[in-house]
């Protein structure tokens, strides 16, 4: 094999491909689609509300409404110093919840609760509201309701409201993570679970913007011959080969750009996300992992004639880089479960559960390097076959080949 | 320049190529004809590498294509397209670059043979700007880059209207006159007629005619009717003394028996149709090519 050919071949698929719209787009979005779903929920979520919030309290036991409006005001400010929750009281009667329900609905409460008078045994109280996924309110209402029972109680149990005070103060909790070295590293709880599906997300969406490179221009050499004139200047293996190292070239030009993107935003991240010592590893299943993943694509690609049939293709090919995402929270419960221990080394799934795992809880080196061996092997074999069946395949016009066709080829040495 | 012998290809239970020998020699047009599906692609495609026959050799200047000798090769496949979204002048060094031309020298290249063909304003268009016969010559230029010694032409004239089949004619007798070896293959046997020094008639896998056209021209004799009519062409179908006929809606060309006259045989249509022209010259490659073909199909002469 010439890597002189494979050279030329490369050079053109990557400056051909860098001047695309396409990639132009790819190389900005992506950046911001991650910011979207990573750092931007969580400092919306932390970020003050602007404006008092009016709680409306139904208080059936007449206990609870006086001290709710000292209990949240006391704790929760607006930024300006305004209190964020303002508590008002509706008279407990028949008409009380008619009445309650027409100022949520004419804004004058954004919602209210009911404090029925058995609550010291039931444990239960009503939040109405149009909207009821508004959790950060939701978890305070319920602290502080939480917070007015137990001090109730205490004091009618004769204890002093200043130990109460002491007693019902908060617990903080602060998340380390311990290296495999041993190492202590203080992190936000879920930091490495973010981490961990930023990198597959990375991983999936390079795989398949290049994977879908790479079938698109195959499928346009093949409608307009020049993968006939490509074969009489060189072997298929040399455009195979070409042709994977210049979209990895466009892959590692991306990965700069984000990079260095991160990088600006350093001081902001930090603040979410904690990178683990154990980070090279994840550089290791990420070149594998795009090498075996690329040879998957040539095979899925090379016998397809049709934009239509290449869509389809990829399609079928990018929802195995997903499914690791299905099992994430199961991972996240229990990374080191002997069921996530044999998913990994599966090897259609190592890459992206390893990518997934290492900021986690780093696995076992033994894991790391049975993961890596069995993904150098199946790369190996899997690039042989995908020679193979893109020397045919993309002579192939017309007819898409069976399975059973893709296989024989595979076979097929020389 | 370039041997084949005994090419056989089988596509599954179909017999593509069933035994193709023929020699190339250098400096000459060599003319592939052949009706669709007569194995003229697949001849090409073993010929360049692109695919293995399952038994016979090609052998270029007595040996096995390899890596080197590909670079001295030009090939326009049949139907054949560029990258529509790329620009002209980098279309052209990519080709340069395929077989081995450093960049600089391949945009000189490319700059000179636009010029030629006066499409030096367009170099830096995107393909898909460009007409249909622009992109036909901008495919020839892909071609030339790296001084081919052998060109591989298929089709060529497959898709030209009148004005660039003569353009692509001119261009053809050109590469000859600088030495160059050219092979194209075609079913419009005007352009062989025209071009070729050899030809090769290939149908259903197999060689049916094979030599110098002038040869061949000869061998079928200078003494073929041709004769243009008006009225019901069906009802010469029936005329007696015939050797071979190819009949077309106004136009016939005949090979009578010996022992038929053409005084004759005229007398006879005279009385059929109102006979227009009547000439006697040597065969049309057309003609030859229908009856080669179909004296391959019955194993005798035949009425077209």
């Amino acid at each position: 094999m010439s890597l002189k050919k494979a050279l030329v071949v490369a050079r053109w698929e990557f400056v051909e491909k860098v001047r695309t719209k396409t990639f132009i787009i790819s190389l900005i979005l992506m950046p911001v689609f991650i910011i979207v779903v990573s750092v931007v929920p969580s400092l919306l979520i932390n970020k003050p509300s602007s404006t008092t919030i009016n709680v409306g309290i139904i208080d059936k036991t007449g206990e609870i409404a006086p001290i709710l409006d000292v209990n949240l005001l006391g704790k929760y400010k607006l930024p300006d110093g305004r209190p964020n929750y303002n508590v008002v009281v509706i008279p407990p009667g028949d008409s009380a919840r008619t009445e309650a329900n027409r100022m949520v609905l004419s804004n004058r409460l954004s919602s209210y609760i009911v404090v029925d008078t058995n609550i010291m045994s039931s444990r239960k109280f009503e939040y109405v509201s149009e909207n009821v996924s508004n959790f950060k309110d939701i978890s305070r209402l319920q602290s502080a309701v939480k917070d007015i029972l137990v001090t109730n109680e205490l004091q009618r149990n004769g204890i002093k409201p200043s130990i109460v005070k002491e007693v019902t103060r908060p617990v903080d909790l602060e998340t380390v993570r311990l290296s495999k070295e041993g190492k202590e590293e203080k992190t936000q709880a879920g930091s490495g679970f973010i981490l961990g599906y930023i990198f597959i997300i990375i991983l999936a969406f390079f795989v398949v913007t290049s994977g879908q490179l790479l079938v698109r221009s195959v499928v346009e050499e093949k409608s307009n011959r020049i993968v006939e004139v490509l074969l009489s200047s060189m072997t298929a293996d040399e455009i195979m080969t070409g042709k994977i190292l210049g979209l990895s070239l466009l892959g590692l030009t991306q990965l700069a750009v984000w990079g260095a993107i991160a990088i600006s935003f350093a001081g902001q991240l930090a603040a979410f996300i904690t990178v683990p010592g154990s980070i090279w590893w994840e550089g290791v299943f990420f070149v594998l992992g795009f090498l075996f993943y690329s040879s998957i694509f040539v095979m899925a690609g090379a016998p397809v004639t049709t934009e239509q049939e290449a869509q389809q293709a990829t399609t079928y090919v990018s929802m195995l880089l997903f499914l690791p995402i299905v099992l994430a929270t199961m991972v996240a419960q229990n990374p080191s479960a002997s069921y996530i221990k044999i998913l990994s080394l599966i090897p259609l799934l190592t890459p992206t559960m390893m990518a997934f795992r290492i900021p986690i809880q780093t696995p076992d080196l033994w894991e790391l390097i049975a993961g890596t061996l069995i993904l150098i092997g199946s790369t190996y074999f899997c690039m042989i076959a995908a020679g193979r069946i893109f020397k045919i395949g993309i002579l192939v016009y017309g007819k898409r080949p069976s399975l059973n066709d893709l296989v024989r080829w595979a076979m097929k040495k020389g | 320049m370039l041997q084949i012998a005994a090419l056989r290809k089988s596509y599954g239970s179909t017999r593509a190529l069933d035994g193709v020998s023929f020699e190339v020699k250098p400096g000459e047009i060599f003319g592939l004809l052949g009706p669709n599906g007569a194995g003229k692609t697949t001849t090409i495609r073993i010929s360049l590498g692109i695919i293995e026959p399952d038994s016979g050799t090609v052998l270029f200047n007595g040996k096995e294509l390899n890596a080197g000798m590909k670079d001295s090769l030009a090939y326009l496949p049949e139907e054949r397209g560029l990258y529509r979204k790329s620009r002209v002048i980098d279309v052209l060094i990519y080709f340069g670059g395929l077989r081995s031309v450093p960049p600089i020298e391949a945009k000189k290249r490319a700059m000179h043979w636009l010029e030629k063909f006066e499409l030096s304003g367009v170099a830096n268009h995107k393909v898909d700007e460009l007409s249909k016969g622009m992109q036909q010559k901008v495919q020839f230029i892909s071609c030339l880059l790296h001084e081919p010694d052998l060109l591989i032409l298929d089709e060529p004239f497959s898709g030209l209207d009148p004005v660039n089949q003569i353009v692509m004619k001119d261009m053809i007798r050109e590469m000859k006159t600088k030495g160059k070896t050219i092979i194209f293959s075609t079913h419009q046997m005007e352009q062989a007629e025209k071009l070729c020094d050899e030809i090769c008639l290939i149908d259903k896998g197999k060689v049916v005619l094979y030599g110098e056209l002038g040869t061949i021209k000869r061998k079928y004799g200078d003494d073929t009717i041709h004769m243009e009519f008006e009225g019901d062409s069906s009802s010469l179908k029936s005329l007696a003394g015939i050797a071979d006929m190819n009949l077309y809606e106004n136009y016939a060309e005949v090979r009578i028996r010996d022992g038929m006259s053409r005084h004759e045989f005229l007398k006879q249509v005279v009385s059929l149709v109102d006979v227009t022209k009547f000439s006697v010259e040597e065969a049309s490659l057309n003609s030859i090519f229908i009856s080669a073909v179909n004296a391959d199909k019955t194993g005798g002469g035949n009425v077209a």
